[in-house]
C-alpha cells in the first residue's frame, strides 16, 4: 500500500484532522487527514483506493477499539472529525458518481426521544464504513421515516432509542416500516433495547455498538 | 401553595474539569490534553450564561394508588409506575419542579458539530447536562434546607421518561405548573423546549429517603448516562 494511504489511515485513527491540529502531540506541525487526502488525489490514487484502503479500515480499528474499551466517546468523536476532513475532498467523486458508497442509511431517534448521542456516534461510524448516511435527527416521527424510505428506495434503516417509554415508538415505527416495505432492513439500537427486543418487534438487528452495526451492513453488500 | 423560584450563574454550579471527564466516559484514566482542552474551552466560553433557571411547587393533595402503583396529585393521575411508586410511597407532600439550562448550549453544540467539530458539539451536550442538573441540586438543597427544620426528608429526583413512567405523563405534570413555567414549553410528544431542562417529582416526609443513585434500580445496563 502507498505510504500516503498508511499514513492518512493512522491519522484517522488519531484524530489528526490537519496540520495545524496540536494534537496527537508526537505528530504536532505533521500533515493531517486532510492535507494527506488531497495530496493522495493528486498523486493519481484513485478516491476508490483513499477510501477503502486507508479511511474505512481506520474507522473500523477505532470502532473496535470503542467496543473493546480500549477509547471513549471523545476519541471516536476526533477520529469522525479527522475522516471528515479527508472526506470533503472525496464528495465530488460521490457525487459525480465516479466514486461510489456501499449503499444508503437512514437514521433517527424515534418520535418522543431527544437523545443523539449514541445515534450521531453510529452515524459517523457508518459513514466512515463507506455508506451514506441520512441522519433525520431526533424525535423522528413513523411517517417521517417512511418519507425517507420512499425518496431512497432499498436503503437500510437504523432506529435509536435511549428511554424505555419510547421504545414503543420504535415497534410503531418498525410495524409501519415492515407493513409497507417488507423487504426492508432496519437497525435498531439504544441503551434501553436488547437482542430480545429486536426480535419482538420484528427489527433485523440490534447491536450494542457502533461498529456491530457497520459489520452487518457489511455483510449486506 | 409554596412555591420558589430561583434564578443560577454559571459559576454557583461549581461544574468542574474532573465532572465533565467523567461525564465523557472517562471514569478510570485521565483523557489525553486535545480532550481537556475542549473542556476548558466549553466551560470558559459558558462562564456568560445566563438563563439557568429552576422552579418547584409543593402539593399536599395527593394520594398513592399501591394496585396500580400510581400517584394522583390534585386528582391528575400520574402512572409513576413501579421504581418511581417505591421510591415516593409514603410522601407526606409532592414536590413537583422545572429546570433549566436554557437554548445556549443546545444551540453552541449544535454550531459547533455543523461547523464540523463534533467533539465540541458533545462538550457541550455534556455541559449542558451537568447545568441543568446542577441547577436543580441547587434548588434541591434549598428544598432540604426548607423542610429539614420540620424535621422532613426528600426522596431522589424522578423524571418522566426514566425508571418506568411514561414521557407523556410530562403533559400533565405541565397543567400543575403556570404556563410559561421557566420558559420552558412542550412538543406534542411530550418534549421539553429548551431541550436541556428537566420535570419531575421529590417526595417529601418524614419517612422519605435519598438513595446515591437510582441508576442501581434500572435495567438499562449499557445507558451512556448510568451512574455508579
Amino acid at each position: 500500500m502507498d505510504d500516503l494511504l498508511i499514513k492518512l489511515s493512522r491519522c484517522v485513527e488519531l484524530g489528526k484532522t490537519d496540520k495545524s491540529s496540536p494534537y496527537p502531540p508526537d505528530m504536532k506541525g505533521q500533515d493531517g487527514a486532510d492535507e494527506l487526502a488531497r495530496q493522495a488525489l493528486d498523486k493519481g490514487i484513485t478516491p476508490d483506493s483513499i477510501l477503502e484502503e486507508a479511511l474505512i479500515p481506520a474507522m473500523a480499528i477505532v470502532g473496535n477499539k470503542f467496543s473493546n474499551k480500549e477509547i471513549y466517546v471523545p476519541q471516536m468523536l476526533m477520529a469522525a472529525k479527522a475522516m471528515n476532513s479527508a472526506m470533503k475532498h472525496l464528495k465530488p467523486y460521490f457525487q459525480s458518481g465516479e466514486t461510489r458508497r456501499k449503499g444508503k442509511f437512514i437514521i433517527g431517534t424515534v418520535s418522543g426521544d431527544l437523545h443523539d448521542i449514541g445515534k450521531n456516534l453510529v452515524a459517523m461510524m457508518i459513514e466512515g464504513g463507506g455508506w451514506e448516511v441520512i441522519d433525520l435527527g431526533v424525535d423522528v416521527s413513523t411517517e417521517k421515516f417512511l418519507k425517507a424510505l420512499e425518496d431512497n428506495p432499498g436503503a437500510f434503516i437504523g432506529l435509536s432509542a435511549l428511554l424505555t417509554t419510547t421504545m414503543e415508538n420504535m415497534k410503531k415505527t418498525v410495524s409501519a416500516v415492515r407493513e409497507k416495505y417488507p423487504a426492508s432492513k432496519i437497525l435498531v439500537g439504544g441503551a434501553p433495547v436488547t437482542m430480545d427486543y429486536c426480535q419482538k418487534i420484528g427489527a433485523d438487528f440490534y447491536s450494542p455498538d457502533p461498529q456491530g452495526a457497520v459489520n452487518y451492513l457489511g455483510r449486506m453488500v | 401553595m409554596m412555591y420558589e423560584t430561583f434564578s443560577f450563574d454559571f459559576r454557583q454550579l461549581g461544574i468542574t474539569v474532573t465532572q465533565l471527564q467523567k461525564d465523557m466516559g472517562y471514569r478510570k484514566e485521565a483523557p489525553d490534553a486535545s480532550v481537556d482542552l475542549i473542556i476548558s474551552e466549553v466551560l470558559e466560553e459558558c462562564e456568560t450564561l445566563g438563563s439557568i433557571r429552576a422552579e418547584y411547587r409543593i402539593f399536599e393533595n395527593i394520594e398513592f394508588d399501591p394496585l396500580s402503583r400510581g400517584l394522583k396529585i390534585e386528582n391528575i393521575f400520574f402512572g409513576i409506575n413501579e421504581i418511581v411508586f417505591n421510591h415516593l410511597a409514603g410522601s407526606e407532600l409532592i414536590a413537583v419542579f422545572l429546570s433549566t439550562a436554557g437554548e445556549e448550549t443546545a444551540i453552541r453544540g449544535r454550531e459547533a458539530a455543523n461547523a464540523g467539530d463534533p467533539l465540541k458539539g458533545f462538550a457541550y451536550d455534556v455541559i449542558g447536562n451537568e447545568i441543568v442538573e446542577g441547577a436543580a441540586e441547587l434548588m434541591n438543597k434549598e428544598l432540604d434546607k426548607r423542610f429539614v427544620r420540620e424535621g422532613m426528608n426528600l426522596t431522589n429526583r424522578f423524571t418522566p421518561g426514566y425508571c418506568g413512567w411514561n414521557v407523556s405523563d410530562q403533559h400533565k405534570l405541565f397543567t400543575l405548573m403556570p404556563d410559561n413555567f421557566c420558559d420552558i414549553s412542550l412538543t406534542e410528544s411530550a418534549l421539553m423546549k429548551p431541550v436541556k431542562s428537566i420535570s419531575g417529582f421529590i417526595g417529601i416526609g418524614r419517612e422519605a429517603k435519598r438513595v446515591h443513585s437510582v441508576c442501581r434500580f434500572c435495567n438499562m445496563k449499557d445507558c451512556f448516562y448510568r451512574r455508579p
